[in-house]
Parts: C-alpha cells; sequence; structure tokens
C-alpha cells in the first residue's frame, strides 16, 4: 500500500513540476478556450481496511474540464457501491464528488500527461438506519490523480489514470483506484467562457 | 486587522434607544477600531456570519460544535458586564435569546455585508449607546433596478465514524455544521431600494459527549439537529427624505436549553422583530432624525415533548427622535426616546420588567484649530432610579504632528443589565452557559458603574508612523484597575488601516497584587498588489499577583501568533492562508472533569497551531461567486476551552449566484 500511494504522490509532484513552466505560459492564454466532457469505467487497484467488510463494485465515472490559468480545472462525479462480506454489515451506496486541478505536460501527437491534488465530498447512503436515526453521512476526501491523455482526432481522445483518495472518516478510507475512457473535447462557447471569466 | 478591540457575541446588551441617522461618526472614549471589508470576509472561506470572528486575531473565539462560536475579546479590553451591541445598518440588532445575541439567527448572509466595524468598550454610534462595544454591520446595496440571488454553503466535520460504525470500529459520531441556504430579491430606484431575504440554516448536534458538558441552547435528540429559518424585509429612501424600515421574523425548531446540569428543556422559539428609522432636513443646518423598534419573541414546547410546557414570551419596544444642528465647527444632536420590556406567559424564568425614558446627546465641537472635544451622554430614569452613560474626550494640537487625547467614560448600569459575572479576564470566556467552567467572579447583581480615564500622546513621526504613550485608570466600583502602554504605528496608508504597530500594556490590579504585561506587534505588507500578508503575535506575562489571580490568568496562552496570506494570482481568484498558534494553557477548573470525561476535557492544553486555507473563485462577472475553507487542515485536535475537542479537519463551500 505504502508502495502505492508513494508512487501516486512522487508521479504527481514531479509531472506538476515538470509541467510547470509549459502550462503557465500556454494556458495563461488559452484559459476556459475548451470544455472536455469525459466518462469512463474505474477498478480498485487495491484492498485496505475497507475491504475487510465491504467489496466495491466495479463503477463509473464522469467528470468536466476546461484549461485553467495553470494547469486544468476539473469537476467529477463518481458513484460506488460497497457490498458487505459480512453479514452484519449492511451494503451502502457512496458518491464521490470533487473538484481538481491538474498540470501536465503535452508530447506531440496531442497527449498530454498531467498531476494534480483533488478535494471532494464523500456522500455515503447506507441500507439501514444509523445509531443516530439517520441513513446518510457525509465526509470530506482528498487524494489525487495521474492522468494520460490522448487525442487521435482534435475533439475526441481517450485517457488512462490513478488516483488516491482518502476519506477523513475517524478510520480513514484510503481507495486506489485506476480508470479508463472517453473524452469528448469542444471549444468553449463564448456564453460559456463569458461565465467562466 | 486590529487590537483592543472586543467582541462578545453571544450576550447583548438589553434596552438601548436612540437611532441617529444623521450622526456622521461615532462617538467614543479611546478605543481603536476594526473594520473587515466584504472582500476579506469572502476570501476567508466564511460561510456563516459567526465565522468572521476568526478573522480578528486577537479575538479568542472557540466553538463547541462548528457552528455556535462564542467570540471574545483580547485579554486587555477592559472587564465589563454586557456582550456587545449589534448593530445592521445603523439599527440595533435585539434577536436575544435568553440573554444570547444569536448572530446566526439573524437572516443576513455573509456574501451581503459590505463591511464590519467594531468598537470596544463604550460607544454612541448612529445615536446608540453600547456600554461594553459595538458591532456594526453595513449591508451591500446592490446596484441595478431588479437583482436576484440564492446561495447555498455547506460544512462538514471529519472523524465521522463511516461505514465502520457497524463494525467494532465504531466510534462516536461528530457534530456536523449542515447545509444553509437561501434567497434573495432587490428592487431600486433613483431614491429607493427594497429588499427581501430568506435563509434557512440546518445544524447536526450529535456527539453524545457534548450534551452534558453544554449547559446552553443546543438542538439534538430526533432528528439531531436544530433548523432555523428566517426573512428580512428591508425598504430605504433617502428622498424626499430618508427612511429605513426592516422587519425580520425567525423560527428555531429542535432547540434544548439546560438550566442545570444534567436537565434538559426541549424547546422551540419564533422572534419577529420590526424597526423603522429616518431623517429630515428641516433646514440646511438642521435635521430631524427618529427610530423606534418592536420585537416580540416566544418560546413553546416542542411538538413532540408535550409533557414539558413553556410559555414564555417577551415583548420590548424603543421609540426616540430628536434634533441634529450642525455648523462648521459644531454639530450637536439630541433628543428623547422610551422604552420597555415586559414578559408574558404562565411559565418563564423570572426577569423583570422593564420601562423607562431616556434623553441623549452628542457635540463634537473644534473649539480652536488646536482644540477639538467630543461628548456624548445617555441619561435614563427606570423604576430602579436614574442612571447615566457618558463618553468625553478632548484632543489637543500644540503643533504640527502632536496630538494629546484626554477621555473619560462612565457606564452607569441598571441591575436588570448587570449580570451577576465579572468578566474580569476575558468577557468571551464568561458566557453563563459554562458557568463554574471558567474563571468567573460571582458579585451580587446590583446596578452596577464603571468609570474610566485615559491620557494619551501621540507624536506623528514623517507622516508615516506614529508613536505614542497612553494609560488609563479604571475603577468597577470597588475594583480599581490601572493600565499603561507605550506603543508605535506605522500608519502608510489610511486612518483605518494600520500597517504595523508594536505595543507593550501593562495592567495593574491592586485588589489582588498582581500585574499583567503584554507585548504586541502587528505588520501587514502588500509587496505587489496581488499579494497582503499579515503578521500578529501577542506575549503575556503574569507578576505576583494572590493565588485567585494567577490561577485566573493561567487560562490565557503566554504566547499567541497569527499569519495570513492572501494571494490573488489572477482576476477573481484568491487563496487565503492562515496560521494561527497558542502556547500551553492551564485551566483550573477543568480539573475535576478531566477524568470522568476520559480526557477529553484536560486541564492542561497542549500547544496548538491551526491552518486554514481558502480558495474563492468569482464567475460571470462576479454574478458567481464560490468558495472553499478546508479548517483545521493539519488536523489538530483543538481543545481550547470551553470548546471541548472536537473541531476536526473540516471542509465548507458556499456559492452564490446573484443576477
Amino acid at each position: 500500500m505504502r508502495s502505492v500511494r508513494s508512487g501516486i504522490a512522487a508521479l504527481v509532484v514531479v509531472l506538476s513540476f515538470m509541467g510547470l513552466p509549459y502550462d503557465a505560459h500556454a494556458q495563461w492564454r488559452e484559459a476556459y478556450s475548451t470544455i472536455s466532457f469525459a466518462g469512463g469505467i474505474q477498478q480498485d487497484a487495491r484492498e485496505g481496511l475497507l475491504h475487510s467488510w465491504w467489496t466495491p463494485q466495479k463503477t463509473r465515472e464522469a467528470f468536466v474540464s476546461t484549461p485553467f490559468y495553470l494547469g486544468h480545472l476539473e469537476l467529477g462525479f463518481s458513484p460506488h457501491r460497497f457490498e458487505p462480506t459480512d453479514e452484519e454489515v449492511p451494503a451502502f451506496d457512496a458518491y464521490f464528488g470533487y473538484a481538481a486541478w491538474d498540470i501536465g505536460v503535452r508530447f506531440p501527437k496531442q497527449v498530454r500527461l498531467a498531476a494534480g491534488p483533488r478535494l471532494g465530498v464523500y456522500f455515503m447512503d447506507f441500507d439501514v438506519d444509523t445509531t443516530a436515526g439517520i441513513r446518510t453521512e457525509t465526509e470530506m476526501g482528498f487524494g489525487g490523480h495521474v492522468r494520460l491523455t490522448v487525442h487521435p482526432v482534435s475533439f475526441v481522445g481517450v485517457y488512462a489514470g490513478a488516483s488516491f483518495f482518502k476519506m477523513y472518516t475517524y478510520e480513514p478510507i484510503r481507495l486506489y483506484q485506476y480508470s479508463a475512457g472517453l473524452v469528448l473535447t469542444l471549444k468553449s462557447p463564448r456564453w460559456l467562457k463569458t461565465v467562466l471569466r | 486587522m486590529k487590537r483592543r478591540l472586543s467582541v462578545l457575541v453571544m450576550m447583548l446588551g438589553a434596552l438601548l434607544p436612540a437611532l441617529d441617522t444623521t450622526a456622521a461618526d461615532c462617538h467614543y472614549a479611546d478605543q481603536t477600531r476594526t473594520v473587515l471589508t466584504g472582500d476579506e470576509i469572502e476570501r476567508s472561506g466564511a460561510i456563516r456570519l459567526t465565522d468572521i470572528f476568526r478573522l480578528m486575531p486577537e479575538w479568542h473565539t472557540v466553538s463547541t460544535d462548528f457552528y455556535l462560536w462564542q467570540s471574545g475579546p483580547g485579554i486587555f479590553s477592559l472587564p465589563d458586564w454586557d456582550g456587545m451591541m449589534m448593530m445592521v445598518d445603523g439599527q440595533p440588532l435585539h434577536a436575544t435569546l435568553l440573554g444570547i445575541s444569536y448572530l446566526n439567527a439573524y437572516p443576513l448572509d455573509v456574501g451581503l455585508i459590505d463591511s464590519i466595524e467594531v468598537y470596544e468598550g463604550p460607544v454612541l454610534c448612529h445615536g446608540i449607546f453600547a456600554p461594553s462595544g459595538l458591532i456594526n454591520i453595513s449591508t451591500r446595496l446592490e446596484d441595478g433596478n431588479v437583482s436576484l440571488g440564492g446561495f447555498g454553503a455547506v460544512a462538514n466535520e471529519t472523524r465521522d465514524p463511516g461505514p465502520y460504525r457497524y463494525t467494532p470500529l465504531e466510534t462516536e459520531n461528530i457534530d456536523r455544521s449542515g447545509p444553509v441556504y437561501g434567497g434573495f430579491g432587490a428592487v431600486s430606484g433613483p431614491h429607493w431600494h427594497a429588499r427581501a431575504y430568506g435563509k434557512a440554516d440546518e445544524h447536526h448536534v450529535t456527539g453524545v459527549m457534548l450534551r452534558p458538558r453544554i449547559r446552553r441552547l443546543y438542538g439534538m435528540g430526533r432528528p439531531p439537529r436544530h433548523f432555523l429559518d428566517g426573512g428580512h424585509v428591508d425598504v430605504r429612501f433617502d428622498r424626499p427624505f430618508a427612511l429605513s424600515i426592516m422587519a425580520d421574523q425567525s423560527h428555531f425548531e429542535h432547540f434544548r436549553f439546560m438550566p442545570t446540569f444534567g436537565s434538559e428543556i426541549p424547546f422551540s422559539t419564533d422572534w419577529t422583530r420590526a424597526g423603522a428609522s429616518g431623517s429630515a432636513s428641516l433646514s440646511s443646518n438642521t435635521s430631524f432624525f427618529f427610530s423606534g423598534e418592536y420585537s416580540y419573541y416566544q418560546l413553546y414546547e416542542n411538538p413532540e415533548t408535550p409533557e414539558v410546557p413553556i410559555d414564555w414570551r417577551h415583548e420590548r419596544y424603543s421609540a426616540q427622535a430628536g434634533l441634529s444642528i450642525h455648523t462648521n465647527t459644531l454639530r450637536v444632536a439630541g433628543g428623547f426616546g422610551r422604552y420597555s420590556k415586559q414578559m408574558r406567559g404562565e411559565r418563564h424564568l423570572a426577569d423583570p420588567d422593564v420601562q423607562g425614558s431616556t434623553f441623549f446627546v452628542t457635540a463634537d465641537a473644534s473649539f480652536t484649530n488646536q482644540l477639538r472635544g467630543r461628548f456624548a451622554g445617555r441619561f435614563a430614569r427606570e423604576a430602579e432610579g436614574p442612571f447615566r452613560n457618558l463618553i468625553a474626550s478632548i484632543d489637543y494640537r500644540p503643533f504640527r504632528g502632536h496630538t494629546g487625547r484626554v477621555s473619560f467614560s462612565e457606564v452607569h448600569m441598571p441591575m436588570h443589565q448587570a449580570t451577576p459575572f465579572f468578566y474580569w479576564v476575558e468577557r468571551g470566556f464568561a458566557i453563563d452557559s459554562l458557568q463554574g467552567l471558567t474563571p468567573t467572579v460571582d458579585l451580587p447583581r446590583k446596578p452596577a458603574r464603571r468609570t474610566s480615564l485615559s491620557a494619551g500622546w501621540h507624536w506623528n513621526l514623517w507622516s508615516i508612523a506614529t508613536l505614542s504613550a497612553h494609560g488609563t485608570v479604571a475603577w468597577f466600583d470597588d475594583f480599581p484597575i490601572a493600565q499603561y502602554d507605550l506603543g508605535f504605528v506605522s500608519d502608510l496608508t489610511d486612518p483605518i488601516r494600520e500597517v504595523a504597530y508594536f505595543d507593550v500594556d501593562t495592567r495593574v490590579y491592586p485588589a489582588n497584587s498582581g500585574r499583567i504585561s503584554r507585548v504586541a506587534l502587528e505588520a501587514t505588507v502588500t509587496p505587489i498588489s496581488s499579494l497582503k500578508a499579515t503578521l500578529y503575535y501577542a506575549g503575556t506575562v503574569t507578576h505576583d499577583g494572590d493565588d485567585p489571580f494567577r490561577r485566573a490568568w493561567t487560562v490565557v496562552p503566554r504566547h499567541r501568533g497569527y499569519a495570513s496570506i492572501t494571494y490573488s494570482p489572477m482576476q477573481r481568484a484568491s487563496v487565503h492562508i492562515r496560521i494561527s498558534h497558542e502556547s500551553p494553557s492551564f485551566w483550573p477548573e477543568y480539573a475535576s472533569v478531566e477524568a470522568p470525561s476520559g480526557g477529553r476535557y484536560p486541564a492542561e492544553l497542549p500547544l496548538l497551531t491551526l491552518l486554514d486555507v481558502a480558495v474563492t473563485k468569482r464567475f460571470w462577472h462576479d454574478h458567481v461567486r464560490v468558495s472553499a475553507l478546508i479548517s483545521n487542515a493539519l488536523d489538530r485536535r483543538n481543545q481550547r476551552h470551553p470548546a471541548g475537542g472536537n473541531e476536526a479537519l473540516a471542509l465548507l463551500a458556499r456559492l452564490q449566484i446573484q443576477i
């Protein structure tokens, strides 16, 4: 676990520093110039404490991103489903909504390798009431991602990435995931740029 | 930021009438003032009104649940009986509930704040006399014919059990500050403005450890929350005469009042308040002004607990009017008023009815180019007898760059205003909900008088700095306190925003044979237009004194520090980072509860470093405003008393849309 986490963290830091000079100059001028819609599948990479009682199901993710002054700004959403491995505990659904920012390196052929932090909330909906008479709970989550994006054609691309996030419950929930999907990139309409600016 | 300011938000002085909308400034004996701008508040990531007090480095702000904040003044503000008065746009806010000024209950959102002024000590501002200081909130009036808006905010404190609650790793649920959301609409014309505003606020209190520790209003149980909603209407004209009308309605559900340890009285409450103020010019140098306020609140039993009947109604009104006359060298205003407070209901707590009349006068005169005098007085008559409050100061400028000031204040408090607790260390720590846990000294409930006399000399050096020496002697009936200080203030911008100061204070307590010394410094630098940094430090040392004296001051950390950086690298975006630090302190009153609480409420508190990071961004020509605050980012266990130990890492996020 430690090696996976350390590897992702190191990659995030290295890529951030590598990408800083490029994105600082190139994207300052093109902030909000495009908007990308992405969707894909997500799979757990390794087990943690949570897996002692639950098994995460294969899930989906979706995000929207746009060039920011430095790097890319991203809003994402990912629903999770956890089935119990122990009949003493209930199943639950979880929804991770987050804002992320990444900075990256661009290579020829429309290839971008980027990394950055993400911050969000983890909403959990249990199949039974909690002891306080409610069945939901929300907790803050913080993590990071590394993502390789390739655009074979100008507006359609594919991506593959790895992510880590930690939910700040008393016993933290740590999830390591990898994902892959499609990206649709469009030129931002003027009204959208007006709103974002 | 500022110094020597005091605020006690949770308690509020009662019946203080008069609203002089023609008054251009405030009369105060010898205090500086703090001004927080709306931009500063927004960049800090605040989502509730009470969050703003964490922006004052010298204030002590503690929370039991990340929602109810108890804010106290710096330790060198003069002791007082009451909390500060709250005003919104020049109208006093009397939305007190059992003596608490419940700021979050006021249907006003942080997004509407234009600025906040805070005065320590007695002040007469806009005709309102506040014996223990004043917080004046000015709201932002939007331009344009029609504007509509809405906002929503969430706050989440970490360390909840999550799914592990169903496993052997189950832990206690943590209190949560629930969502707050609302909307507003405004219509304006050339000389008028109307605004309607509504807010709903939900708070979860699920920590079972907190319940027996807090003898105060609380919402918990089933459902584990309290709910607040309120509405506000604000109409103003400035021609042909100035008129401002405000009306508020608030409603609480699922509150609990804990009058004694271990007992709980669940209740709900409604507040209604309406106020009006205005002025009209009678001639080029004479104007007439008036104001009035009516408020009513009612406590009643919760529907789910009819077996605990409550019937408590509180009604008050005040009305006053006067004249203001000004010439080139003199401005005088004065008037009369009436006020009344009455308790109704079959089952209510003992609280005397009060009726009285008042006369107030303010004067600001420039006798010569070198001599200026200011005076403010309020004289009231009630059944208990006459009371008077006076503020007077004389400024003398014998030659360029030198100013001497002598000021005097007398605060005479009727019995019904004088609370039975004497805040001689920090007013904010003496909130009666925490009696027995705070360093307070009980005094007889009687009419009380505080008199202070201060003198100072200020030397302006080359228009960029001020060297000052200052001394104060105060009497609290038979409890004298003397204080003197030397200070250096560098002021490069304007008289409100200090750039840097260095200050040495000593306070002498003759009755306890003790002294307190403090060194404080603050500096604000703006090396580039997009970057602003503030540094504050205060060190406090106790000299001599008897045992009660020394024991009382052990609760004050010897070192306190605060640093903040606000960086705006691009248009309409900012990052705000602030670090606050306190050295260890010892709370003797907690020694007896440390073991029963399993160490959660220890007497000895370790040093604490808190890191807050806020990011804000505006979109669409400022129509959309987004902020996110990571509070206590280092996830330190914050046990500052009388807080309890549950302010963990938290995320606060806010969205406002206005068209």
